[in-house]
């Protein structure tokens, strides 16, 4: 895993990046991840995250989700969403989008932009 | 319950107009399912007939004026009325499940699709509801009290969901184990 500090308007980023996919697979991975990471907000790839994240029921989204809002953390995934099954899953990425704290976005240009 | 007394709720709050008021429902949890989008309009037009209403236009640079809506000290006295009577028990009307209950003779993996679909949109939900509430709404708080009171639907609500959420996982593993 490798992670590089970016200096942006709404902040400073941790972009970290892994080999394999599905990197993220579980709470005790995230929080590893966000224990690690030297900056307010962790940028990720969607890859990082194990399918199970876009799996709402499976309840990894959300306790992702929880922890970096208890924790005080801004949350990036860069990746192409516009593929994804369901209205339950587009709707949240809205509503998270709207709020600025969990972001999904292509570019990290975008997302910068959607952060609060 | 009507749309009309929710609509008298919000007006004693706020001045608002039709569309103001049909975003409102949208998000609030006690609301949520008042009716489709065009009620507001149409109880609106009946409250202001009965006077519990007034309107007022403002004219605005560039875009149609905004029909603002404002309540009535009759409406008020409507909104008290209704506040004091006695309410009914919670209505459980779940799509979902007047489907279920008749769909024991679908083929097993279908019917465990179903359900997985359901658990999937019951979480996006539970999420969505967590997302506003971590945003905060635009909601009364007009006292300590009122900000308890409306906090404490929005709970009842998300608590809905996701006890449904257990409720159909364990359907589902129930039928699994048959």
């Amino acid at each position: 895993m490798t992670s590089e500090v970016i200096q942006t308007e709404k902040g400073a980023l941790s972009r970290c990046r892994f080999e394999a996919e599905a990197a993220v697979a579980s709470l005790p991975d995230f929080l590893d991840l966000l224990g690690n990471c030297p900056t307010e907000t962790l940028v990720l790839d969607r890859e990082a995250l194990h399918p199970d994240f876009f799996e709402l029921r499976s309840g990894l989204a959300g306790e992702l989700l929880q922890k970096v809002s208890n924790y005080r953390r801004r949350l990036v995934i860069l990746g192409d969403f516009t593929d994804l099954p369901g209205k339950a899953l587009r709707d949240f990425l809205y509503e998270s989008n709207r709020t600025g704290k969990v972001v999904f976005a292509r570019e990290l240009g975008d997302a910068v932009g959607l952060l609060r | 319950m009507s749309i009309r007394s929710a609509i008298l709720g919000y007006l004693e709050w706020r001045p608002a107009t039709g569309y103001e008021l049909k975003k409102l429902f949208a998000e609030a949890a006690p609301f949520h399912w008042s009716g489709n989008n065009n009620q507001v309009y149409g109880a609106l037009l009946e409250l202001h007939r009965d006077g519990a209403v007034g309107l007022e236009v403002v004219p605005q640079d560039k875009r149609p004026a905004r029909k603002v809506y404002t309540i009535t000290d009759p409406g008020r006295a409507e909104l008290s009325a209704w506040l004091r009577e006695e309410a009914g028990l919670p209505e459980i009307r779940a799509d979902f499940h007047a489907r279920l209950a008749w769909s024991a003779a679908l083929p097993p993996p279908e019917l465990e699709a179903l359900i997985s679909a359901y658990e999937e949109r019951l979480a996006g939900a539970a999420l969505i509801l967590r997302e506003r509430e971590r945003r905060g709404g635009d909601r009364p708080a007009r006292s300590s009290r009122e900000r308890l009171i409306w906090t404490a639907l929005a709970e009842n609500r998300l608590a809905a969901m996701e006890h449904e959420l257990a409720w159909a996982r364990r359907l589902r593993a129930g039928l699994r184990g048959l």
